[in-house]
């Protein structure tokens, strides 16, 4: 007898102790009071993190309740997430989204910043979702050599690599020998024959250590996140024009985006340019700073 | 149905049957890199474990802390080597996921092979002993063949785990069947995702089948129908 | 790479980072014993009607082993469509996948435990007069709880490990140590998740271990009995 009973407190305990929990762990954010609450979404990307605190900062200022969700994971879960209705505000980059909004081909419409943001605003509109004026600052996809390399074979765009890509070994994100703005781009635009793809990382600490121990002489970084400078690398010009207009860009519910909301993140975008942001990855990056503090003091620094 | 249809095409695609992103290329790696992490595991969790229940000492010690780094994070050890200059990219990101996974490997193993020692009973000890057994021959003539189906459940256990595991090698620069998840989750791939994950999958229910055929093979006729033919957590060895 | 120094790890990270990393440590925690419970609550009525129906057998270890081997990563991708990213919807994505995974060892536990039921028992039940539902109640559970518990203890090694890699959408506990350590190659917050994980799984086992003294209090008593006896 004492046993069943026994069992019986165990099983009421485990399931008493799970419903807290879950009701803890379940309990909606606060309801918003007169202006609307914002849920900011940012992916694990440390530069749209750094862009949703400054978001989160400013709308907060001016009296909005706002919730900024950090590291939710890759576009392909954040961007659904704001179709869905489950975040309200995410930043992100004009080609790369229009890019992903189409099955993860790039777009003609993505070349050109003026051309790209109307797309973007046509194909979220069904979602209830829109696309506010770009920033200035641009990041997009850049190969990168080394100086060594860049000096011996006199390397300065991309065009230059046409003589040697076919002893060079390339490096990229897993995907990117499918990718239209990796190798299969490299590839049709640029006639670039590679000896050989390696896969590593998205143009993270993996992609940085390969280059630097010759494992591969080219790989994809990101133009703004400091690397490129950081570690004396040469970034190739893309003299034809292969990635897209990657200007970050505020991707909004309509539901949100009152005029108010819309001048004041204008506001601050016009401020963020490709140098502030380059900056601001190296903080994070290199000097390990956190990129919500990091995001308080780029305010200050501009008198916000 | 589209989806399933879509599937289907992938599956049919030559252009994903060939070359260094193929199926079979990354099949390889993938069985390669569980075979090297089980052959390892093997080597420490079945070594210590032998001794550990050899001598009787210590042992309980070592179970239990065995347990607790079955919480060790793969994606942790991945990644912390994956980012040592001296580690990161040696052989293709090959030795980085081979050291991070051999942690996954070694606590089931080296739990049921020390399970599987102290099940000896000791009256079959003392008889080895009696027929004039050094320490040496009691150990690999009586002890270790009858431990060998709980050590060999424990291999099976560790091996499914690796398997399913070994998709993270490729977030840190190994390419294998993993390469199909992440490439496929960030691209918005689904199709590409849900293939790696069929194949391994796949990869896993072999390993298991036949690591369960192998168990069966090498456990003394006698002792076959009271054997774990099939246990991921050995007996209570923890209790 | 080093600019903020040279050592391979840095207290003032902890020291600075506290709240994060104890908030991190709180949801790991809570996504761990979420998980186990429901794995508890579900595992053991199907691992009785296992271990009492061969029939339902086949299809219970089937489905379970099933949700052993899909790689985690690929089962957000299916099921964040479905259930949602974004907390507290993600929880369901997260938890989802856990659970799967401690359901194969627990049930398989339960199903040992109650294999082991030694016969002798079985018959004393009989002899008493005990219904089937008096004798599973009063007999057959109570003698499998070391078996059910040494699979608990198993399954929450096991999730505490596990719970890291939710943080690919976006929880994760200390897992999101990880990510953010790897992305910006940085030791220390990998270091804080990895040795945290293993502390919080010791700290439970021990818990666990107390709570199977106080239900199964006669197992103490028949180790030692063995343990003299050898």
């Amino acid at each position: 007898m004492y046993q069943m009973i026994r069992i019986r407190v165990l099983l009421a305990i485990a399931v008493v102790a799970m419903v807290a929990a879950a009701a803890t762990a379940l309990t909606p954010a606060a309801a918003a009071k007169s202006k609307p609450s914002i849920i900011i979404g940012s992916t694990n990307f440390e530069e749209q993190a750094i862009v949703s605190n400054i978001y989160g900062d400013v709308l907060k200022r001016a009296g909005f309740h706002v919730t900024v969700e950090p590291a939710l994971g890759t576009r392909a879960i954040v961007v659904p997430a704001l179709e869905k209705g489950q975040i309200d505000l995410e930043p992100d980059y004009a080609a790369s989204l229009l890019a992903f909004l189409h099955g993860g081909n790039p777009e003609k419409a993505g070349d050109n910043i003026k051309t790209a943001i109307p797309a973007d605003r046509r194909a979220l509109s069904r979602y209830g979702v829109t696309v506010l004026k770009a920033s200035e600052a641009l990041d997009t996809n850049v190969f990168a050599v080394t100086q060594a390399t860049a000096r011996k074979d006199h390397l300065t765009t991309l065009s230059s690599l046409k003589p040697y890509a076919s002893k060079m070994i390339l490096g990229g994100p897993p995907e990117c020998p499918t990718y239209a703005g990796c190798e299969v781009g490299l590839e049709k635009v640029y006639g670039l024959h590679f000896a050989g793809f390696k896969p590593l990382d998205e143009a993270g600490p993996l992609s940085v250590a390969a280059l630097k121990n010759g494992e591969v002489q080219v790989v994809e970084l990101f133009s703004s996140d400091g690397n490129v400078v950081a570690n004396h690398f040469e970034a190739l010009t893309d003299n034809k024009h292969l990635e897209g207009a990657d200007y970050i860009v505020p991707v909004i519910r309509k539901s949100v985006d009152t005029p108010e909301v819309a001048r004041l993140l204008n506001g601050i975008d016009a401020k963020l340019t490709t140098v502030a942001i380059s900056k601001l990855n190296l903080d994070v990056t290199q000097k390990k700073e956190q990129p919500t503090a990091v995001a308080k003091a780029w305010l200050r620094s501009v008198h916000y | 149905m589209s989806f399933l249809s879509r599937l289907l095409h992938w599956f049919t695609n030559a252009a994903n049957w060939s070359g260094s992103g193929g199926i079979p290329l990354l099949f390889e790696r993938s069985l390669e890199l569980s075979l090297a992490v089980v052959a390892l595991g093997l080597l420490i969790g079945g070594g210590l474990g032998l001794i550990l229940g050899h001598t009787g000492r210590g042992g309980l010690v070592a179970v239990n802390a065995a347990n607790a780094f079955r919480a060790v994070p793969s994606l942790a050890l991945l990644t912390l080597l994956a980012i040592q200059p001296a580690i990161s990219l040696k052989w293709d990101g090959f030795l980085a996921s081979w050291i991070a996974l051999t942690a996954l490997a070694v606590p089931p193993i080296l739990t049921n092979t020390y399970v599987g020692m102290r099940e000896v009973d000791a009256d079959v000890r003392d008889a080895a002993k009696a027929m004039g057994l050094r320490a040496n021959g009691v150990l690999w003539r009586v002890e270790a063949p009858l431990a060998l189906p709980f050590v060999m459940a424990g291999l099976r256990t560790a091996a499914i785990e690796v398997v399913a595991t070994s998709t993270l090698a490729a977030y840190v620069g190994y390419s294998d069947l993993g390469t199909y998840v992440i490439a496929g989750l960030d691209t918005q791939n689904t199709v590409e995702a849900v293939s790696g994950a069929l194949l391994v999958g796949v990869m896993a229910a072999l390993v298991s089948v036949s690591l369960g055929v192998l168990g069966r093979l090498l456990t003394p006729r006698p002792l076959r129908a009271g054997g774990p033919v099939f246990s991921l957590a050995g007996r209570p060895a923890l209790g | 790479m080093l600019l903020a120094g040279s050592s391979f790890f840095q207290w003032s990270y902890v020291t600075g980072q506290w709240g994060q990393i104890l908030g991190d440590l709180v949801q790991h925690i809570e996504l761990s014993l979420i998980a186990l419970g429901i794995g508890t609550v579900i595992s053991l009525p199907l691992g009785v009607l296992a271990w009492r129906y061969r029939l339902v057998r086949v299809p219970v270890f089937g489905l379970a082993s099933t949700l052993y081997i899909i790689p985690s990563l690929a089962l957000f991708a299916i099921l964040g469509g479905i259930t949602g990213y974004v907390p507290p919807r993600s929880w369901v994505t997260a938890e989802f996948a856990l659970v799967g995974y401690t359901l194969l060892i627990l049930i398989w536990n339960t199903v040992s435990g109650l294999d082991a039921v030694p016969v002798e028992s079985k018959e004393a039940a009989v002899a008493l007069g005990f219904s089937r539902r008096a004798e599973l109640w009063r007999v057959d559970l109570p003698l499998a709880l070391p078996y059910i518990f040494a699979g608990l203890r198993v399954a929450l090694a096991t999730v505490i490990g596990l719970v890291t890699v939710t943080a690919l959408i976006g929880l994760g506990g200390l897992g999101q140590q990880i990510t953010y350590g790897f992305n910006i190659a940085y030791n220390t917050p990998i270091i804080v998740g990895l040795v945290l994980s293993i502390a919080l799984a010791a700290v439970a086992d021990l818990v666990l271990v107390g709570v199977e003294r106080l239900l199964v209090p006669w197992s103490r008593a028949t180790r030692r009995a063995r343990a003299s006896a050898r």
